[in-house]
């Protein structure tokens, strides 16, 4: 029964069309309030009547894009319950340094996956670059 | 002495006493007590039916009473509280000390912190760590090549423990799965570059246990 009285109240938050599409991309349909929103568009909530360990969620920017490593790291510690502080607090912003580079998605299977140089692949592709240039 | 000499003759005394089973078909029974031949738990005779046991268990196969009894928990539970992790959108709890991808720090300035000491090379149980090393052009010691295997890596976190000045660290990602082995023989490059990603939460972490460092 309080599932059905959840259900209702997820789709009276984010009106039935909404709903509908979260209901298909993610399985579930939850209420809570907004913590906060980070660069990719990720909206992270927070209901603390859920079952102790899922009281803190993610809906990712792009729902057809889901992966878990594209939550940066301002956020994962909260979202792991490793800590209180969220990506958007003075606290958290304070630890990120000026070195920082961009986070970005788990990129395997892309072009953009790291290998190492020395692997043979890379060294004939540097080849070929080299080739080219000499043209 | 005399106590477990007595406890001998009393134990061979009943097995001459009580011929069982086992000593009929012709070999040594172990047991100092008859062996029984019931498989019920109880050691109770089984009871000879009756007209109410058979009546009562005809009308439970008949009615599937006890997958009826099954589909009733099941009921219950379908509307109850959920309580599975709903995996990319709710994740698992994990500690400041979690050790996962490992990473390499740098100082506030920017300037990098591995100073080559190659203790973590000389720790790792594994062998996962490769250090080359040579002063460099302002003559400070670096690292010139610093690859871990990250197929070889337990994930003991010895490393991190072995580091005098905190530069390799296991940081709190785990999910760097790649679909190809060649991804996960990490460079210097990659182990920076993983630092310079997560520093935040690294130094978030580290903070939040420093009555334990």
């Amino acid at each position: 029964m309080t599932e059905l009285i959840r259900y209702c109240r997820g789709i009276v938050q984010r009106g039935l069309k909404e709903s509908l599409k979260t209901l298909y991309y993610t399985g579930e349909i939850k209420y809570g309030t907004i913590v906060g929103q980070d660069s990719f568009g990720n909206r992270y909530y927070e209901n603390k009547a859920e079952p102790h360990g899922r009281h803190r969620w993610v809906e990712y920017g792009n729902p057809k894009n889901v992966d878990a490593s594209l939550v940066p790291p301002e956020w994962h510690s909260w979202l792991h319950h490793i800590s209180d502080k969220h990506g958007n607090t003075q606290d958290m912003m304070s630890f990120t340094p000026t070195y920082k580079r961009e986070h970005f998605q788990n990129p395997t299977g892309t072009d953009a996956a790291y290998t190492p140089p020395n692997y043979l692949y890379n060294i004939e592709k540097q080849k070929e670059i080299l080739e080219e240039e000499k043209k | 002495m005399s106590l477990i000499s007595r406890v001998v003759v009393r134990g061979s005394q009943s097995l001459v006493n009580k011929p069982s089973a086992a000593s009929a078909i012709g070999y040594r029974s172990f047991h100092t007590s008859a062996p029984t031949f019931n498989a019920r738990w109880d050691d109770k005779k089984s009871q000879p039916p009756t007209l109410a046991k058979i009546v009562d268990e005809a009308a439970n196969t008949f009615f599937l009473s006890e997958i009826m009894v099954g589909l009733y928990i099941t009921m219950g539970y379908f509307f109850r509280k959920k309580c599975t992790i709903n995996y990319p959108f709710e994740k698992g709890p994990l500690s400041p000390r979690f050790r996962g991808e490992h990473a390499l720090r740098r100082y506030p300035t920017g300037e990098e912190r591995c100073i080559a000491c190659k203790l973590c090379e000389a720790i790792c149980p594994a062998q996962a760590i490769t250090i080359e090393a040579e002063p460099r052009l302002d003559g400070s010691r670096r690292t010139t090549r610093y690859d871990i295997d990250m197929t070889k890596c337990i994930y003991c976190g010895f490393c991190q423990e072995a580091c005098p000045v905190d530069a390799i660290v296991e940081g709190p990602n785990f999910e760097f799965t790649t679909e190809s082995r060649i991804e996960l023989l990490y460079n210097k490059e990659k182990l920076l570059q993983n630092g310079d990603r997560w520093e935040t939460e690294i130094a978030a972490n580290i903070a939040a246990d420093y009555l334990y460092r």
